[in-house]
């Protein structure tokens, strides 16, 4: 449904996006995460094709959102995050003009205004002002303009937003529940309801796509996690030795134990040749275990590592650096 | 309750406390979704106020009328009673409470009875005297109207009223252009009026119900085929019938142009295609904010100031011709202008630019010269609009004593407005594109009409010399005018001004696509 490849956005010197590339599936739900300023707004933006891409090509059902954006916006349901409404309207005129505006025949166009005043439940103010709305309606009306025209790919930046517990909980339960026969992307900073929300999650950083992944897949791409005594380079070559290792990360652990966070080639679960290793380098070992990362920990790693690089080497971004200082390939 | 989705099913996926509000119970929901009350204490205010100046002014009018003659006078009572009206008007907009919705709603079917009565009572000789009073109370008796529909929530009742209002512009139709076609008398000024009165009860009738109802939907395309229709009947009349030549220059010719209006309404309001969703939505913004009643009200103040000192430059019974030319090119309309395009134009664009409304409607599937193209058409058409006062006093010309007059120069004058009105709002347009701030839209808005005003001091050979002058001559706008209010249509006089509006709109289109250009 959506083909991203080597998108990137500049803004001046500032890489907004930066050579993102990621594929999403028809009736996939989408996370998009990141911290502020991540990018995350920049690349919905070139998907609904408001703002064009410095380079890359990126596709939204086989349609390129550069040559032809008016096809890709006809099967578009946007929700921007700051929810631009038209103060002088009332809510159902407002529903009623969009839906016009994108097409909706006049046959079902009361229907599917009937419907979005429904699931979105905002029907008690159908006849209040836009601009006396609350954040919380403001949120709702903008998903309900979303749906209007039953699109194929639903882009929301931020829906939950501005709302209430209880509120925010509803507008998952809707979302899921159009996730069946929608593909849906959206953003957030909150890990915790995407997680039980999405298929796939993307993390970007300062522009760069840090992970993606399907939550299914997450959990099957194990850590393994050894403690081991001893000088932490010999350690290292001891267990650079097994093959099928591919980085190690380490840090103190305590009476002189330092920890480390072993990834492998195709996730293979190693321990028992890593023990060998160790032990047989003459080495104590006092741990050895395997930890399923869940999505906060792949998220705390992608961040950790950018303020890491943001202590070394100030605000000056060096290309190719993306894994340095702690984590050390075997190649390197 | 018919609730497809939502309440059943999240029943068992809803894994937090917060129970799921029950299906067809609205109120559930606590903070921060608390809904902001509409303020009225403004409108109620000056509603109090307007209605004590009603009955003030309407008090003195009728002692002037039927009594003898008072301290104020009869021009004083009218402007008292204007006044009130439109501080009524400002009341009725805001305030949605039932008693006062109501209230307004018996105003407005007052006002169009009386209206319908003044049409056609022959007093005090024949029928059509009273089109003063009436034309005033049948616009207000539409605007009233409008008030009640916006806030009336009972449908029944909404739905009648509506009903009344379309009967009533379907009459006025049937009427003003059945009758025309076979008395020439009657359309000046009477079926006149009533054909465009009928044209405004049937937008209004429209505009409330919206194109997706169906009556509404063939009642705008019924709007269009019946001008179609009426069109077709003028010209058979004028080109098979032994009369036809007379009836087509006194009144088939107008007949026709206002026909020609019927069909492009009836199309615009209930075409479903983006430049028309487009239209009806701008030109809906502005008569749902005060700027276009802020203007209409402006120049009909104007219009009345110019009618004033017009009538007493009329010695005896000889009106000066052409009657437009000493009427308009006073200084008041045109330096009245100067402010109403910065006040139309401002906030076109930069408005949406600055709430991000820009934005969703760029990422709807429509494009930008669609969006320029409709924004420019709803400034155009107010900007127009506000011109109306203009020559519905003249229509009262005859009532003061003058003879009639030659209402010619009229039809080319609007051709002549309609062209550099295009040039003005095109740069009014492009203008607003170019910033955030509505001020500073209007600001350059402002200067560029002082610039293209003031170009008419300087037409002059004795001033800018013999190779410029021609050129100032064309640029000149009041020059434009001049010729037009002599009623010619000069088209090499239009080249300049549209040729500027069309580069305007070009501009703004692509000031709009420049966000693209990285």
């Amino acid at each position: 449904m959506i083909h991203v490849e080597h998108l990137t956005k500049t803004f001046g010197v500032v890489h907004a996006v930066d050579d993102v590339s990621f594929e999403v599936d028809k009736n996939e739900v989408v996370g998009l995460l990141g911290n502020n300023g991540a990018g995350k707004t920049t690349l919905m933006r070139i998907l609904t094709t408001y703002l064009p891409a410095s380079s890359g090509i990126a596709k939204v059902d086989g349609f390129d959102v550069m040559t032809q954006s008016l096809e890709v916006r006809q099967r578009i349901g946007y929700l921007p995050e700051s929810i631009p409404l038209y103060p002088e309207m009332r809510v159902s005129e407002y529903l009623e003009y969009r839906a016009k505006l994108k097409g909706v025949h006049r046959h079902n166009r009361r229907l599917r205004i009937d419907y979005c005043l429904e699931v979105c439940r905002i029907r008690q103010v159908a006849r209040r002002l836009l601009g006396t709305l609350s954040k919380g309606y403001r949120q709702r009306v903008g998903l309900a303009d979303a749906l209007i025209a039953d699109p194929k790919l639903l882009i929301l930046d931020e829906p939950t937003d501005g709302l209430d517990p209880g509120q925010k909980q509803e507008t998952l339960a809707l979302l899921r529940e159009l996730g069946q026969n929608h593909t849906i992307m959206l953003s957030s900073h909150l890990l915790t309801e995407v997680e039980a929300l999405v298929n796939r999650v993307l993390i970007l950083r300062r522009g760069r796509l840090g992970l993606s992944r399907r939550i299914a897949d997450l959990e099957a791409d194990p850590v393994l996690l050894i403690e081991a005594k001893g000088p932490v380079e010999a350690v290292r070559k001891a267990i650079y030795t097994v093959p099928g290792v591919q980085s190690a990360y380490d840090r103190p652990a305590g009476d002189d134990y330092v920890l480390y966070e072993i990834r492998t080639e195709h996730d293979r679960d190693l321990r028992e040749a890593l023990a060998a290793s160790i032990i047989q380098a003459g080495f104590a070992l006092r741990r050895l275990d395997l930890k399923r990362r869940t999505l906060l920990d792949r998220w705390n790693e992608i961040n950790a590592s950018e303020d890491n690089l943001a202590a070394l080497y100030g605000a000056k971004r060096p290309a190719a650096a993306a894994d340095s200082q702690h984590v050390t390939t075997q190649s390197a | 309750m018919s609730s497809p989705l939502l309440p059943d099913k999240t029943d068992s996926k809803l894994t937090t406390t917060v129970p799921p509000a029950p299906a067809g119970s609205a109120s559930s929901e606590l903070a921060p979704s608390v809904l902001l009350e509409d303020t009225l204490e403004v409108p109620r205010a000056v509603g109090a106020i307007a209605a004590g100046l009603v009955l003030f002014g309407g008090m003195a009018l009728l002692l002037n009328l039927f009594g003898s003659a008072r301290m104020i006078d009869v021009g004083w009572s009218l402007v008292i009673l204007a006044l009130g009206m439109s501080g009524l008007l400002f009341h009725a907009a805001f305030d949605h409470e039932i008693q006062f919705r109501r209230l307004y709603m018996v105003v407005a079917l007052v006002l169009l009875g009386v209206g319908i009565l003044l049409t056609v009572v022959p007093y005090p000789k024949t029928m059509g005297q009273q089109l003063p009073w009436a034309i005033p109370m049948l616009l207000l008796g539409v605007l009233f109207f409008l008030c009640f529909t916006r806030h009336e929530d009972d449908p029944l009742l909404r739905d009648t009223i509506e009903r009344v209002f379309g009967a009533a512009g379907v009459l006025f139709a049937l009427v003003g252009f059945g009758v025309s076609l076979f008395s020439e008398a009657f359309f000046l000024p009477i079926g006149f009026v009533l054909t465009l009165m009928g044209l405004v009860y049937a937008v209004a009738f429209i505009a409330t119900r919206s194109n997706s109802d169906d009556v509404a939907y063939y009642g705008s395309l019924g709007l269009a085929a019946f001008g179609l229709v009426i069109a077709l009947l003028v010209l058979a009349r004028s080109l098979l019938t032994a009369t036809g030549g007379t009836f087509f220059v006194g009144s088939g010719f107008v007949m026709l142009l206002v026909t020609l209006i019927y069909m492009v309404t009836g199309l615009v309001m209930g075409l479903d295609n983006s430049f028309c969703v487009l239209l009806r939505r701008e030109l809906s913004s502005f008569f749902l904010s005060p700027m276009a009643y802020l203007s209409l009200f402006t120049f009909a103040v104007l219009a009345w100031l110019s009618f004033v000192f017009f009538v007493s430059s009329i010695y005896g019974n000889i009106a000066p011709e052409p009657v437009l030319r000493f009427y308009v090119i006073s200084y008041l309309p045109v330096f009245g202008q100067l402010f109403i395009v910065p006040v139309l134009t401002m906030r076109l664009l930069s408005e949406e630019k600055r709430t991000g409304t820009l934005e969703v409607l760029l990422t709807a599937p429509v494009d930008e010269p669609i969006v320029v193209l409709a924004k420019f058409f709803a400034a155009l058409l107010t900007y127009l609009l506000v011109w109306v006062p203009f020559g519905l006093i003249l229509l009262a010309i005859p009532a003061v004593g003058a003879p009639l007059f030659d209402y010619r120069p009229i039809l080319s004058f609007s051709v002549a407005l309609v062209v550099t009105g295009s040039m003005f709002i095109s740069m009014g347009l492009f203008c607003s594109s170019l910033s955030d701030s509505q001020i500073g839209a209007g600001v350059l808005t402002f200067i560029g009409m002082v610039l293209l005003t003031l170009i008419f001091f300087f037409t002059d050979e004795m001033v800018v010399g013999a190779t410029l002058a021609p050129i100032m001559k064309h640029i000149s706008f009041m020059d434009t005018w001049r010729t037009a209010m002599t009623g010619r249509v000069v088209l090499r006089e239009y080249l300049f001004p549209l040729s500027a509006a069309v580069l305007f709109l070009f501009m703004t289109v692509k000031v709009l696509e420049s966000r693209k250009w990285s």
